[in-house]
């Protein structure tokens, strides 16, 4: 690590004039594998350092990234980005930065077994296995993407307010795109295992029996898929449904740049406005959290980007909203604290707000429980098309293993049922929660330029009272 | 570029000849400048530096990708136990690299060992060749910097808000990239290019927004001006919107609105994505897929074209390709390796694992935005689309989200704003119904557009749009 180099940046920086300066150093070494219908079409290793430096200076933001790691570079970076934010000064608002307690920390995530301990070939094993599953369910599979990567991250933050954070996150990561065909018909399947901790954890997962079973179920919805119901229904949504739901219309509305403007070109603004803090969006049963701390997960810190202890935020608690996800400007903005949300995806992207594990608490149901207190409707275990307006409130998921509940039970299989409601219609239908908590990996995209960063979502399974399907 | 990039180039290539049967090395100096502005003031400016080398190797139809971290510094991190940096040392540049690279080759050997053959690997381009130089990729303005960006930025503002914009957010972004290609293939090239984006969203209100960007080479052709327009008159047009209605509706598409669905007509037709089943072009070849007066081309060599460019990834000289020709699909992407495979020629499309499109080319038609207006009796106009999703790539169902101004056309005529609707469409039927081109093309890259599209204002007749159910 070149640590030097990122305390001699700050100190600079404030000489240049900065009244605030933080550098993140990071060295990433990774490996990732390409297995598409039983080839290996690709694999590689790949080792990358840079710095990324963010200074205020006269009240203007302004970010350096770069990977010529060297003082002279450094010097010269340095000045061109004090030049142009001293030159955009007239056109910027007041930038500050809320008053945190500076944090002094050193952590890792442990590996039980190390990833720097595994061959390639064991890794390109554990692909080769799951073909070997895939093939063995005689479902006919034209197409099947199977991916799997691992990286550690090793963190250096230090900041004039005197933060100093080390940090070593190993991450696994499995994804795949899967094709089922029956009778000229094709249905597909995508999803994404993501952690931190060791290679350990790719067993646990227990992908080759899994994705088995998931072709199985593309083929059973293929062969005997009914047409979705007509009229209102209950739904009750499996955790990887209600993960994505926590996802796009709680964790994205209720961050504090969104609402406040500062993303609204891209990733846009928010249905939430700040008045609506203390108001009801769902029944009492509903509590949301983002909480990077839940150890093992894709979206695992413990200190974010700006040197902030991280905590456990209730987005929404027992139906009312409670809180937004907070980084240091927008605290400064609103006039509270930050709790913590700050993130950039590399060393080259400004940290900014991003959601960590975002999910539903659980309820005291089983999900058998949910399903039995239902006449008519749909039970969705899984889902492929997804979108939603950039302002949180127009919500699609389309069902992939989808079954039909008649008066309690379970079944035939459905073809792609449809939830398509806006968020308050969505959130005021949650009736029961389930005790069947899953977290669930997915890269989210934000920020301008665009960062693709690890988060998880996910909860138990929900029940949703008496909706049309789109 | 840094004199010692060359030398350190060639020492790579005869290094790693040893362990490789093909090779190619891609070194990449970038320079990079951001002002990002979100309620009319400057939120944040940014500049980068950036050095990196990517190699793509094989041997014996293995397929190794990796890179030279930090292939510039002036320092060598000798390998702990591990695997992970250790000690660091300090050597002049060109020794240091030459470590790097030592380093590389031995550890490329040993993984090499480990992963298995690709059976249809076919090699990569013989080279040298002949390039034709394309005119209006470079800007020596940008290429310095040297002009004042911030004006630039008030300038934009200022338009919009003339228009009637309330607020306004947006980037605008350079960059300056020097590139140097060397292959076993007998390739050296070197290609200096600059690009400029501008993005403007006009906002009034909660609910009234218009989009526009403009993407150029030099900034003689960035059209700042007329983008702001664009957006502040949509902006002002959407204001008080009603909820539209589900239906089948003639629409006619922006520019920016359209380039979110037709940069899959050209990542369709990559064969990588053909083999594993990602795309509805699959077993389509020679197919009739559009209207016969309907032309698409895949177009590198198109003066200004963000994706315009000499060669491809292994150094393969640039053509024009057809993708759809009088409506029937011509043309799969292909490198030299999938061309040899499928006994065709390389359509110069390398991605050495995944082919793909450079710039996707709609060939105009005749009228204006309001010629087109005009031949619709009633439908939608759509002027900004986000978050395209598929339930399944390999038939081509979709859906995605319009955003910003959307409008009511009755009788010829832009009537009132909607709001809260989706296209719930297929690609197929997409491309099937494409009914009128205008003569307005404009270039689009950028967020929701990662393959720079030319196309101009289409109507595509008979629409599936839906809405949120209650």
């Amino acid at each position: 690590m070149y640590e030097d180099l990122a305390d001699w940046a700050i100190k600079h920086a404030q000489k240049l004039g900065a009244t605030y300066a933080e550098a993140r150093l990071e060295e990433t070494r990774g490996q990732n594998f390409i297995l598409k219908n039983g080839i290996l079409e690709g694999s590689g290793f790949s080792a990358t350092a840079g710095l990324g430096i963010r200074i205020v200076i006269k009240n203007t933001m302004g970010f350096v990234s770069t990977n010529l790691l060297n003082k002279k570079n450094l010097e010269e970076n340095l000045g061109r980005a004090v030049k142009l934010a001293k030159s955009a000064s007239k056109m910027t608002e007041h930038t500050t930065m809320s008053e945190e307690k500076s944090s002094r920390a050193k952590y890792k995530v442990n590996e039980k077994v190390k990833l720097a301990d595994i061959s390639p070939e064991k890794k390109i094993g554990v692909l080769n296995e799951i073909e070997k599953a895939l093939i063995a369910t005689k479902v006919k599979l034209p197409g099947r993407y199977l991916n799997i990567g691992d990286w550690k991250t090793l963190k250096y933050l230090v900041n004039t307010d005197g933060s100093k954070i080390i940090s070593n996150i190993p991450y696994v990561n499995f994804f795949y795109y899967l094709t089922a065909m029956e009778k000229g018909q094709t249905a597909q399947r995508m999803w994404q295992y993501g952690s931190t901790g060791g290679w350990e954890l790719v067993s646990q997962w227990k992908l080759p029996s899994l994705l088995a079973s998931e072709v199985k179920a593309l083929k059973n919805v293929l062969q005997k898929g009914i047409a979705p119901p007509k009229g209102q229904i209950d739904l009750v949504a499996s955790p990887q449904v209600t993960g994505i739901i926590s996802h796009e219309s709680c964790g994205h509305p209720y961050e504090a740049d969104r609402i406040m403007g500062r993303e609204a070109a891209q990733a846009g603004e928010s249905f939430i406005t700040h008045g609506m803090l203390g108001q009801a969006i769902a029944k009492p049963v509903v509590t949301l959290v983002d909480d990077p701390s839940v150890p093992g997960t894709y979206g695992f810190y413990k200190y974010d980007d700006e040197g902030v202890k991280a905590r456990r935020k209730f987005l929404v608690k027992n139906g009312i909203i409670t809180e937004f996800l907070q980084n240091r400007e927008t605290a400064s903005f609103f006039g509270t604290k930050s709790n913590g949300a700050s993130r950039a995806s590399e060393f080259d992207k400004e940290p900014i707000i991003r959601m960590s594990n975002t999910f539903f608490l659980e309820g005291d149901y089983s999900e058998e429980e949910l399903v039995k207190d239902v006449k008519h409707g749909i039970f969705m275990k899984s889902f492929m098309e997804w979108n939603i307006d950039d302002k949180r409130y127009n919500n699609r998921y389309v069902g992939s293993e989808c079954y039909l509940i008649e008066n309690g039970e379970i079944k035939l299989p459905v073809r792609n049922p449809i939830i398509e409601l806006t968020t308050p219609a969505l959130y005021g239908a949650i009736d029961a929660l389930a005790d069947n908590t899953e977290f669930h990996a997915a890269s989210c995209g934000k920020g301008e330029p665009m960062q693709a960063i690890p988060v998880t979502h996910g909860g138990p399974s929900i029940r949703l009272r008496g909706i049309r399907l789109g | 570029m840094d004199s010692h990039v060359f030398e350190i180039a060639s020492y790579a290539k005869k290094k790693l000849a040893d362990i490789a049967d093909d090779l190619v090395i891609a070194a990449v100096a970038s320079k990079a400048s951001q002002i990002k502005f979100s309620n009319n003031k400057i939120a944040k400016t940014a500049t980068e530096s950036m050095f990196d080398i990517g190699i793509f190797m094989t041997k014996n139809k293995k397929i190794l990708m990796t890179n030279i971290k930090d292939a510039l510094g002036e320092t060598v991190a000798e390998p702990s136990a591990a695997g992970h940096a250790g000690t660091e040392i300090q050597a002049d540049k060109l020794s240091a690299a030459k470590k790097k690279i030592d380093e590389t080759a031995k550890q490329a050997s040993k993984f090499l060992k480990f992963i298995k053959p690709k059976p249809d690997y076919f090699g990569i381009a013989d080279g040298p060749f002949r390039y034709k130089k394309i005119p209006g990729l470079l800007d020596k303005k940008i290429e310095n910097f040297s002009f004042d960006s911030v004006d630039v930025v008030e300038s934009g503002i200022r338009a919009a808000i003339n228009e009637g914009a309330e607020r306004t957010n947006g980037i605008f972004q350079l960059n300056f990239a020097d590139s140097l290609l060397v292959t076993s293939g007998g390739v050296e090239a070197q290609s200096k290019s600059t690009s400029a984006y501008f993005s403007i969203r006009a906002m009034i209100g909660k609910e009234a927004s218009g989009h526009m960007t403009s993407n150029a080479r030099t900034l003689s052709e960035l059209d700042v001006l007329g983008a702001a327009k664009f957006a502040g008159e949509i902006a002002k047009l959407a204001r008080n919107p009603i909820a539209g209605k589900a239906g089948k509706y003639d629409v006619l598409f922006a520019p920016l609105a359209f380039s979110v669905i037709a940069q899959n007509f050209g990542e369709a037709a990559s064969i990588f994505d053909v083999e594993a089943n990602l795309s509805f072009f699959k077993d389509k070849l020679g197919q009739q897929v559009g209207p016969k007066n309907l032309n698409i081309y895949d177009n590198p060599t198109i003066p200004g074209g963000i994706a315009s460019g000499e060669y491809d990834a292994e150094g393969s000289p640039t053509k024009i390709n057809s993708i759809i020709k009088n409506g029937v699909l011509k043309t799969y992407f292909h490198n030299t390796s999938t061309a040899r495979k499928y006994k065709t020629e390389t359509t110069s499309n390398a991605g050495l694992i995944a082919p793909s499109p450079h710039n996707v080319v709609f060939e105009a038609g005749k009228g204006t935005r309001d010629d087109l207006v005009r031949e619709i009796k009633h439908g939608i106009y759509i002027t900004n689309l986000w978050y395209l999703r598929y339930q399944n790539i390999s038939n081509g169902e979709f859906s995605v989200i319009p955003r910003d101004g959307m409008f009511m056309i009755e009788n010829g005529e832009i009537k009132k704003p909607i709001k809260q609707l989706r296209v719930s469409e297929n690609m197929l039927n997409i491309l099937k119904n494409i009914h009128l081109l205008g003569k307005d093309i404009k270039q689009i890259a950028g967020w929701e557009t990662s393959t720079p599209v030319l196309t101009p204002h289409t109507i595509v007749k008979n629409v599936n749009i839906t809405q949120p159910t209650s």
